[in-house]
């Protein structure tokens, strides 16, 4: 499903048909959904098309950079554990015009809806986008289309057991890996209070052969702590 | 050259008046370089609105030290002036209570920062934008694109309203449905479409639930937190989205009703209690309705 496109492209992908073809000196692009339809005229030819699976925060950039994953039912995590578990995320998917080094964003679409949410107060909390999972020990069979795996290994390193309900991941870091069978990611929750930890992309790929998305929200400069992500307002 | 040594006043010969006005020209340029870079330098690793306060500042007390190294040129003596200052202070200070109140407060506004440039907000009951927080006065384009000064001191004093310092924001309607309807569907239906709409936060929850019973209707609170960016649309658009789901659903939001008698009965001698009602049918209809069915009934 993801990857390098071939022209034309006519494909249904969840409820989108979406469809690119090339001109004599442009392409057309449409994404049609019902009767909504959006359209694009590239002008210029050469480079190539990708679609591929990228940062899930990208349909309300501006808004907010991070994720946050709310568990369905809470973990409780024991003192001094370390312990790998899984969660779903949403997919976005971009449509991407390659041409050398340069990157441009044709489209961008999700098969579900999507949320936002706050975490922490409103007076100074940080807005999110958000999604529920299920915490799982195997990793789930999931529609690609809609959701990919998240493998999360948290490590409790306070001495109390930690009650964890949600974990918050900024777009930063993360590094997506994709495959004819799904899309991965792998991140550490490094509890290091009660109420406060910290979240980090790991470049890991479920499987052997995974194709690494290319990373389309950069990092902010020096001072933006390479994707880590403070739980400041709890856990 | 002669004419440089030529003494205009006291000491004070045309030399040093051009040396003043060199100083002057020299570094009102430098100054301004100064600046242009320093905009330049932090364009994009500070705020608009800290760069603009950090430039103004910065301008000030350039300007200012500026001045006073060419007033010797001019004949000013600073110890004098110093003196002089004191008492002219004193005086001017009354005279000028207000400027120098504007002045103060904004001085404070730039420090407590209480509004920022680019904002909305409400200043003594006046709402905008704000364009600008100068030394003396704060500008806003208000929602008409007005252009509104508010003196420094009246911001400082005044309750402000700032629509946009916190990054999520409440609103709340109340929508009432006829008694015949089922609240708690009524209820499933509206936290439909709220779930539908992505600007709608799932945290801090939303809320619906039964207000109250009014006299025509199940009053039913709604409350949802939005980012502060799209309250206003999502605002407008949610409401319209409810009631067009709320009829689809059949659910009714009922008109005030009003129960008219006939004439008849209105002017039976006999007490209202004692009135034998049967045969007589009360006529339901909306209070704006009541005029017109009267004047049918009393034809």
């Amino acid at each position: 499903m993801f990857g390098p496109i071939r022209l034309p492209l006519n494909r249904t992908i969840h409820s989108y048909q979406i469809e690119l073809s090339a001109g004599p000196s442009h392409y057309l692009y449409s994404r049609r959904k019902g009767e909504a339809v959006e359209q694009k005229k590239l002008l210029g030819r050469g480079g190539s098309f990708f679609l591929e699976p990228v940062e899930p925060v990208h349909l309300n950039l501006k808004i907010s950079k991070t994720l946050m994953i709310e568990l369905a039912d809470p973990v409780i995590v024991m003192p001094g554990v370390s312990q790998q578990v899984f969660l779903t995320f949403p997919i976005e998917m971009m449509l991407t015009w390659r041409e050398g080094k340069r990157v441009v964003e044709v489209d961008t679409f999700s098969a579900l809806p999507r949320k936002l949410a706050l975490y922490g107060d409103p007076n100074q909390g940080l807005l999110c986008h958000y999604w529920k999972s299920a915490a799982q020990f195997v990793p789930p069979e999931v529609d690609m289309a809609i959701e990919g795996v998240l493998s999360l290994t948290v490590q409790n390193f306070t001495e109390r057991p930690i009650d964890m309900r949600k974990g918050v991941f900024l777009a930063e870091g993360m590094k997506l890996y994709y495959d004819k069978r799904g899309v991965s990611m792998a991140a550490m929750m490094l509890i290091k209070e009660s109420g406060v930890a910290e979240t980090v992309f790991l470049e890991k790929p479920a499987r052997p052969g995974m194709t690494r998305s290319h990373e389309m929200v950069s990092a902010g400069g020096l001072l933006s702590g390479h994707g880590r992500f403070v739980m400041e307002y709890g856990l | 050259m002669r004419f440089l040594s030529f003494t205009l006043y006291h000491n004070t010969t045309v030399q040093d008046i051009l040396i003043a006005l060199t100083i002057l020209g020299g570094a009102l340029i430098v100054v301004r370089l100064a600046i242009y870079g320093l905009k330049r330098g932090l364009r994009e690793s500070v705020s608009k609105d800290h760069l603009e306060i950090l430039v103004k500042i910065i301008t000030y007390i350039s300007y200012t030290l500026v001045i006073v190294s060419v007033m010797p040129y001019v004949g000013v003596n600073l110890s004098g002036l110093l003196l002089a200052g004191g008492v002219i202070g004193v005086a001017v200070g009354f005279a000028s209570q207000n400027i120098l109140n504007n002045f103060l407060s904004g001085i404070f506004l730039m420090f407590e920062r209480p509004i920022k440039m680019g904002q909305s907000v409400s200043i003594d009951g006046v709402g905008g934008v704000v364009e600008d927080i100068r030394i003396m006065s704060t500008t806003l384009r208000n929602f008409e694109g007005l252009f509104v000064r508010i003196p420094n001191q009246k911001v400082f004093t005044a309750v402000i309203n700032n629509f946009v310092a916190n990054p999520v924001r409440r609103f709340e309607y109340v929508i009432g449905v006829s008694y015949a309807c089922s609240t708690s569907e009524a209820i499933r239906v509206i936290t439909e479409v709220i779930e539908e709409e992505p600007y709608a936060l799932v945290k801090p929850d939303p809320v619906v639930f039964v207000d109250s019973l009014g006299e025509n209707s199940v009053n039913i609170m709604i409350r949802v937190w939005a980012p502060v960016e799209h309250l206003f649309a999502l605002k407008r658009r949610l409401l319209e989205k409810i009631k067009n789901r709320l009829d689809l659903e059949g659910i009714e939001i009922p008109l005030p009703q009003r129960v008219v008698w006939s004439r008849t009965m209105a002017l039976a001698p006999e007490p209202i209690s004692s009135i034998d009602t049967s045969g007589f049918s009360p006529i339901a209809g909306s209070a704006t309705d009541s005029a017109t069915d009267r004047d049918e009934l009393l034809s």
